[in-house]
């Protein structure tokens, strides 16, 4: 039984990531119909990035953390300004770009880091006794903690703020949001930035844990994707409830069932999901 | 007629490589050949119908471990574990296809990967059949193994997969995959039955692609999951957009570059896949038609300065 | 011989009711006009008919057959082409290319050896000849008008309907069209259901014609009938954009 709860537990923890990762996918893919590929890279590159500031730079952990997760902000903001823009209403070539970028990404990476893991120091080290039942890596539980803190905000941002409201409207209906008077230019821009600076946010959460080489972006991306559609294209709570249920299956199918196949089932779900239900759990259909 | 004359002149070209180049460029051209049919079928995927499928590289590993398999563990001749390849990978075209209908963009390339990673994630772990990343030695095609002979048996599969893909852009089929890339909707009101369109470009781009993996990993004579991986889809996509997506000679044009450059690349260290993708993100965002694009286009203009 | 019959066809988007209990009938030979401000829901209507979009509630029955579950494509070839308000060629393709799709999409194909004479009749017939070779984006907003037609037409139809294909032409133009659409009826047999704002035109050339305001069908007759009835001025009074 306390194993069953162990691997429940992992399977939030993880799950809440996996949300907080899909968030960023979701929100660029409902505000510009754009799907980033090269998503899992810039988790990959918070990584990295969170590292070599902890490192080389020798800063405090936590420091390290936000820096690496605002960097991917800034390059979020570049990568849309110079590739994304131009490729806006052709799906077809969104996909080329963003598929190309991650694969470029990880070529990069390969050489620039090399093929070894890179881990960021934990921020907390230490086990915590989880009701008597079981003992739980601190560096995980406060995982959890970050990754609810960050969602939160991430909702916070979206009710609370001009942004956020125009982000909801655009999502919902781009003419309309136009008619608003709104600049999509640089709505979009945020937009991107801020979808990467989530793949970031999430990255440099979990690396200390799971740490990073150049290949592990593909499972990233790949992850989130099925999230996405699972939960919903376009559902920001859709991502949140199928996170946290992509982790627990997840979790749980590769205990019980077999663990080489564990990325298997996120696929098998992508793939049975688009055939039965398109519009995920909480997604609006498609017209 | 120009362009068959041009086919025939560059059929008869290269149908001299093996007397004068050495083993290695003579490997080189075999894997460019290999390149050209993927390339050229991923193109008439997603160049003329519209659809962007990952799963390309995933139907070549298809072809080759089925044959590889049925080889190398059963005994079977290649040839016909060759043809039981291809008719697998038409099926699974089909059901992919039909897994994609309804969906559009996004949707269907998010389907194409998440098939393309099940199957090598199966391929990789399911290591009774396929010896997993160890890779599978398999036999050679035809007798006994010669690169000569791998080079012209799959020199006819290139001439034979180009003049079908030539036929069919030239058919009715052809013109309503072109049509309903163009604009679906409009296509559908004109009696243009989509369904009955896009699933057929899968099924037959799939089976090329399962032809081409089939006859490399007997010429390799050892298959690795690289062939089913996105490494291998990216390096297809390059070529294609690189050369012109949506022209007939373009992903030719770019397979060969690709393919010649990546060996001087290599010299220098395994650079190749990354300035590939940067010169592929290049061409994407500035040049979306290509070399071939952009070739017809300097000289239409220096053709018009003339005239 | 009544061709097309609406039966309380309802369409809904969210909140707004796009098309609301339209019930009327198109028969066989007749040109119809549809007008009706903007945002009536006029294009609404040709999208329910052709398939475009899904019926709410409601019927539509083409030829005596039920169109309930067939697909657009199924649509076109029971019988009924369209053209497209905003024009949707296929811009990689040529004029003639974009002819042929139409032929091949029939439910029996036109055979090879027809075709190049076909597509130059259609051509001809709209006046885009000459211009077979042209790339339909290298083409002016005029003449892709022009081929939306022309491909409509290819499409062997009994019923065409005619989405606002009369907006921005000059008098010439406008006459030529006009000939177009009587030549369409007169020459080729096929019915017209027609929507329009250039209020003289249709006017001129409907035998009868249907007014849409707000989803609702408020108004049908002949054309004298319909200018002077006192809804059809008041759905129009608001509309600045009501020409002629």
């Amino acid at each position: 039984m306390s194993d069953f709860l162990l691997y429940l537990t992992n399977g939030l923890v993880i799950g809440v990531i996996y949300a907080l990762s899909a968030l960023g996918v979701a929100l660029i893919v409902g505000m510009m119909n754009v799907v980033n590929f090269a998503h899992g890279e810039l988790y990959v590159l918070a990584g990295y990035f969170s590292a070599l500031f902890a490192q080389a730079l020798g800063l405090h952990p936590a420091i390290a953390m936000v820096l690496g997760a605002l960097s991917i902000f800034v390059f979020g903001l570049v990568i849309e300004r110079l590739l994304i823009r131009p490729t806006y209403g052709n799906d077809m070539y969104s996909l080329i770009v963003t598929f190309i970028l991650s694969i470029v990404l990880q070529n990069a990476y390969l050489l620039i880091f090399g093929p070894y893991p890179q881990k960021p120091p934990n921020l907390i080290t230490g086990a915590t006794d989880v009701f008597g039942l079981f003992m739980y890596g601190n560096q995980r539980l406060m995982g959890f903690v970050l990754g609810v803190v960050v969602i939160a905000a991430f909702f916070l941002l979206l009710k609370r703020t001009w942004f956020g409201r125009v982000v909801q409207a655009v999502s919902t209906d781009r003419e309309v949001a136009a008619l608003m008077g709104v600049n999509p230019e640089r709505v979009n821009l945020l937009g991107f930035g801020l979808g990467c600076a989530l793949a970031g946010a999430a990255g440099v959460i979990l690396t200390p844990i799971f740490p990073v080489t150049p290949s592990i972006g593909v499972g990233v991306s790949l992850t989130a994707f099925v999230v996405v559609v699972l939960g919903g294209m376009g559902s920001f709570l859709g991502c949140l409830v199928g996170g946290v249920l992509l982790g627990v299956v997840e979790n749980l199918g590769s205990a019980y069932i077999s663990s080489a196949y564990k990325q298997l089932f996120s696929f098998v779900i992508l793939i049975v999901v688009l055939f039965v239900r398109p519009a995920g759990l909480f997604g609006r259909r498609q017209t | 007629m120009r362009g068959w004359t041009a086919a025939l002149v560059a059929l008869g070209v290269f149908a001299t490589f093996p007397l004068f180049l050495g083993q290695y460029w003579l490997h080189t051209a075999i894997v460019g050949l290999f390149y050209i049919m993927m390339a050229s079928s991923w193109n008439l995927l997603a160049g003329f119908t519209g659809q962007v499928s990952f799963a390309h590289a995933a139907f070549a590993g298809i072809g080759a471990y089925t044959s590889g398999i049925l080889a190398a563990k059963f005994g079977l001749p290649p040839l016909l574990g060759l043809v039981i390849g291809v008719a697998i990978a038409a099926l699974l075209g089909l059901a992919l296809g039909a897994l994609c209908i309804r969906m559009g963009g996004i949707y269907l390339s998010l389907t194409t990967l998440g098939f393309s990673e099940i199957l090598r994630i199966i391929v990789v772990n399911e290591y009774e059949f396929t010896r997993g990343t160890m890779g599978l030695t398999v036999p050679p095609f035809w007798g006994q193994y010669s690169k000569t002979v791998s080079f012209y048996i799959l020199l006819a599969a290139v001439a034979l997969v180009l003049w079908l893909i030539h036929r069919i852009l030239g058919s009715d089929l052809g013109t309503s995959f072109r049509a309903v890339q163009n604009d679906e909707g409009a296509a559908a009101s004109m009696g243009i039955p989509v369904i009955r369109v896009r699933v057929p470009a899968f099924v037959i781009t799939g089976a090329m692609a399962g032809l081409a993996g089939s006859l490399y990993g007997h010429y390799l004579l050892l298959i690795t999951p690289h062939i089913l991986s996105l490494d291998l889809m990216f390096l297809v996509l390059a070529m294609t957009v690189i050369g012109g997506i949506g022209t007939f000679i373009g992903p030719i044009v770019g397979a060969l570059f690709l393919e010649a450059l990546s060996e001087y690349i290599r010299r220098y260290g395994e650079f190749h896949v990354l300035i590939f993708g940067l010169v592929a993100l290049v061409v994407a965002r500035f040049a979306p038609e290509g070399i071939v694009g952009l070739l017809s286009r300097w000289l239409g203009a220096r053709l018009g300065r003339a005239a | 011989m009544s061709l097309l019959r609406v039966e309380s066809l309802n369409k809904r988007f969210g909140g707004l009711l796009a098309v609301s209990q339209a019930s009327f009938e198109v028969n066989e030979g007749e040109i119809v006009g549809l007008i009706g401000p903007n945002g009536a829901g006029k294009t609404t209507l040709f999208n329910l008919i052709t398939g475009a979009i899904t019926v709410d509630s409601g019927r539509v029955t083409f030829n005596g057959r039920d169109l309930k579950c067939l697909s657009t494509y199924q649509i076109c070839r029971a019988g009924i082409a369209r053209t497209f308000q905003v024009p949707r060629p296929f811009a990689k393709m040529t004029c003639s290319e974009n002819v042929l799709v139409a032929l091949i999409g029939r439910n029996i194909s036109v055979p090879q050896p027809q075709r190049p004479g076909t597509i130059r009749e259609m051509l001809e017939l709209v006046g885009l000849a000459g211009k077979e070779r042209v790339l339909s984006a290298d083409l002016n907003l005029i003449d892709t008008k022009r081929l939306e037609v022309a491909r409509a037409l290819a499409t062997g139809p009994r019923l065409i309907l005619l989405d606002e294909v009369l907006g921005g032409l000059s008098s010439m133009e406008m006459s030529q069209a006009l000939d177009l659409i009587r030549a369409i009826r007169d020459r080729f047999g096929v019915t017209v259901l027609w929507i329009e704002h250039v209020m003289g035109a249709i006017m001129s050339l409907s035998e009868r014609v249907l007014v849409l305001n707000q989803g609702r069908l408020i108004c049908e007759g002949a054309p004298a009938e319909v200018t002077g009835d006192k809804r059809v001025i008041e759905a129009y009074l608001g509309e600045p954009d009501a020409q002629d």
